[in-house]
């Protein structure tokens, strides 16, 4: 009678999908974290990696192309890290430590590093709002809200912002806190109708943007299983082979290297020459799948993932 | 057994007792013996002094104690008697003259047979002699309607009263309900100590009920002893009544009632203010006070045992005149308080209960009719999670190819047998993950250019 049942049910429906999708948010963001931290191994290894080419070349790394690519994609990645950090620590008051953000009952507090690993994961330019330039909690807030689904706040099941913002923790939370007001009364059948299918659109919402999360931690999870592996053949390939030969110090025919270098024809890569010279064709084969390893991993650590 | 002297008694005290707040005392067995002794002496007072009506010494001084007034009151109204005429006789009859009423008939002839009336027992069996709220109701009522109210024998009986010569004075509604009020009032004043013919004769006249007594009428149920008759509840107390059992007596009933409860709230600021110490604005005990609320119990419950012990064994096993020694005033206080904590104590468990009864009714009986729609509205949320769910296994096994495709390859960066193959692997690798053709390293030359041109 008068629709209240079915408000009742749409509004519990609600809260319970509501709560679903805190856990998958929370889920998420802590393999988007995960992520971030293996970036940060796999840029270690790829510049160790850079370094121990540049050793064999004699060539500075400014000069030799494709180090120097491998370089500038590690090097990216590291100002972006860094210039995250540092708009924190600014807008902060000193320490990233501040910027974690409590998202209310049946959430964990995300940690200081929330927000950062999720702009280097999507892209400061794809999150919208730069959340770099906001406040600590502020822009951990503004980063779950746009992972979370911000645009169910801005636009969806036909929620006005304003106190509904304030009425629950999370970005989900702020839609629902505006239905939750949603009147009618006990008698008013018409009005609960309306209040149940408004309920009815916001749980849908909700429930498209829990699978969007589920997408989104999928992918990036493969992405992290990936990444780490190669890491960690990098990581054995550099240790197994042999950067550096005990060799006998001959400079000769420095017209012929003079020919063939130019007048940037050093003496560190004159021996670098001779090196590469007296390589196998297996120590070469080798020398190129790390090459092509650690540029494949700089090319990762550039990307950003889509959200959809 | 040594006895202390006060000086001691209060250097015994380590005033570990002083309670920072009124709300930290606890009613303790010292509050329990103090009421119930209290409760028993003031029980005594009224077996001793207040007795029966027009024995007891309490009662005799209530009685000129309304005498008083009502000739103050007759003085006031314009009562001008000659010297020596000062009576309480000339007083009630000056009121009987200026207050007469419609409703005041005394014999069974006056209201026709309709029912057996006396001149005893007239005031108690008419609503509008009641000094009390009913009694003004219906004295308004009966005014305004030309009627007159009366109970007998269980029943509420109407009489018409439009024959009668009084009139209702006032020229509008607002003026003749003041008339009637006077009215009211006057009329009580004339028969509170008697009529002027019973007390002309010395008598102590037939006075008006105690408020709410004549309430009791309606109750004509049980069987009761009364000499060698046996009478119904009501019938008894027609006949207390008619035994002098009136207001009067009321108010000296009300004098061991008032002096327990004046004796046992003194005892809670005492208490307060010099054992527990607490400021003297906190020391006035309320009703809220769980200690006083108690107490009081306790007190008027001793009271009344001691009441009714005395009026059983006095009574002689005739219902007049054990209900004739009982303290109504007394006892209406006790039933008060009984039903008072009980309330307190259920007033949480009702409030609970209600607030279940009035959820089931908004679940149940207002939610008639909606399975239907409750049950489309899942099949809407299942539909819709199905279709996502669908949505999400389709992507996940194109994330899921894609991801053992390049597992495969990165296997054979460390599972080829030749430097060769794991090369391909890694230029493999390098294309699946979008490197620049131009960037990846597939032959010597390649990889000489990248080592070492500029």
């Amino acid at each position: 009678m008068f629709n209240n049942e079915l408000k009742k049910n749409a509004l519990e429906e609600l809260k319970r999908t509501k709560s679903r999708h805190d856990s998958q948010l929370d889920s998420t963001v802590k393999m988007v974290e995960k992520f971030h931290n293996s970036k940060l191994a796999a840029r270690d290894i790829a510049q160790h990696v850079a370094a121990h080419l540049e050793t064999l070349s004699g060539v500075p790394k400014e000069y030799a192309k494709e180090i120097s690519d491998i370089k500038i994609n590690l090097q990216d990645f590291t100002t972006e890290v860094d210039r995250l950090e540092r708009d924190f620590d600014d807008n902060n008051g000193g320490s990233i430590a501040g910027a974690g953000v409590a998202m209310g009952a049946g959430v964990a507090a995300f940690g200081p590093t929330a927000a950062m690993a999720i702009a280097t994961t999507f892209g400061t330019a794809s999150t919208g709002a730069a959340i770099g330039t906001l406040s600590g909690a502020a822009a951990t807030n503004a980063a779950l809200a746009w992972l979370g689904g911000g645009a169910l706040v801005a636009g969806g099941g036909g929620v006005a912002a304003g106190e509904a913002l304030l009425a629950m923790a999370g970005p989900v939370g702020w839609a629902i806190g505006g239905l939750a007001l949603l009147g009618g009364g006990l008698w008013a059948s018409s009005k609960n109708k309306e209040a149940a299918q408004k309920y009815e659109a916001a749980a849908r919402e909700v429930k498209s943007a829990i699978y969007e999360l589920k997408k989104l931690e999928t992918a990036v999870e493969k992405e992290n299983i990936r990444l780490n592996s190669m890491v960690q053949e990098l990581e054995k390939a550099d240790s197994s082979f042999e950067w550096v030969k005990e060799e006998e110090e001959v400079v000769e025919d420095v017209g012929f290297f003079a020919k063939l270098f130019g007048k940037k024809a050093t003496k560190e890569k004159i021996k670098g020459y001779r090196r590469f010279e007296r390589l196998s064709s297996d120590e070469k084969k080798d020398l190129m799948t790390i090459m092509n390893t650690a540029k494949t991993i700089s090319e990762i650590l550039k990307e950003k993932v889509n959200k959809g | 057994m040594s006895t202390l002297s006060l000086p001691q008694i209060m250097g015994a005290y380590k005033y570990n007792d002083i309670a920072m707040d009124a709300k930290d005392i606890v009613f303790d067995k010292y509050d329990a013996m103090f009421a119930a002794t209290s409760g028993i002496m003031a029980g005594l007072i009224d077996v001793f002094f207040v007795g029966i009506p027009k024995e007891g010494p309490l009662t005799k001084l209530a009685d000129g104690m309304v005498d008083n007034l009502v000739m103050k009151a007759a003085k006031i109204s314009g009562w001008t008697p000659k010297d020596g005429h000062e009576t309480i006789g000339s007083a009630i009859g000056f009121f009987e003259r200026n207050f007469p009423v419609n409703y005041d008939h005394r014999s069974t002839t006056d209201v026709g047979g309709a029912f057996s009336l006396g001149t005893k027992n007239h005031h108690f069996k008419s609503l509008s002699h009641s000094p009390d709220p009913i009694g003004l109701f219906f004295s308004i009522l009966d005014q305004f309607m030309n009627t007159a109210s009366f109970i007998s024998d269980g029943q509420l009986i109407r009489i018409d009263t439009s024959d009668s010569k009084f009139r209702l004075e006032g020229s509008n509604f607002i003026s003749k309900l003041f008339a009637g009020f006077a009215n009211w009032l006057g009329h009580i004043l004339s028969d509170v100590a008697g009529s002027s013919g019973g007390r002309g004769n010395g008598g102590r006249g037939t006075g008006v009920p105690i408020p709410f007594m004549n309430l009791f009428q309606f109750f004509n149920v049980g069987s009761f002893q009364v000499g060698q008759y046996r009478n119904d509840f009501a019938t008894v107390m027609v006949k207390v009544f008619q035994e002098g059992y009136d207001f009067r007596h009321g108010l000296a009933m009300a004098v061991p009632v008032i002096l327990n409860e004046l004796i046992v709230r003194a005892f809670c600021v005492i208490r307060r203010r010099f054992q527990y110490q607490l400021p003297w604005k906190d020391c006035l005990p309320t009703m809220k006070d769980k200690t006083l609320r108690w107490m009081l119990l306790i007190s008027t419950g001793a009271m009344c045992a001691v009441d009714g012990i005395d009026a059983v064994i006095r009574g002689g096993g005739n219902a007049v005149m054990i209900f004739l020694r009982m303290n109504y005033v007394a006892w209406i206080r006790f039933i008060y308080l009984i039903i008072k904590e009980i309330a307190i104590f259920i007033k949480p468990i009702i409030s609970d209960v209600w607030k279940h009864v009035k959820q089931w009714i908004k679940d149940k009986i207002l939610s008639l009719g909606e399975e239907k729609a409750v049950a489309a509205f899942y099949e809407r949320v299942r539909a819709y999670e199905g279709q996502l769910e669908r949505e999400f296994e389709s992507f996940y096994m194109e994330v899921k190819n894609e991801h053992d495709y390049k597992m495969g390859l990165i296997a054979q960066l460390d599972m080829s047998y030749t430097s060769s193959q794991r090369g391909s692997a890694s230029v493999e690798l390098a294309k699946s993950y979008g490197v620049n053709d131009d960037d990846i390293i597939e032959t010597d030359e390649d990889l000489f250019n990248a080592l070492f041109r500029e």
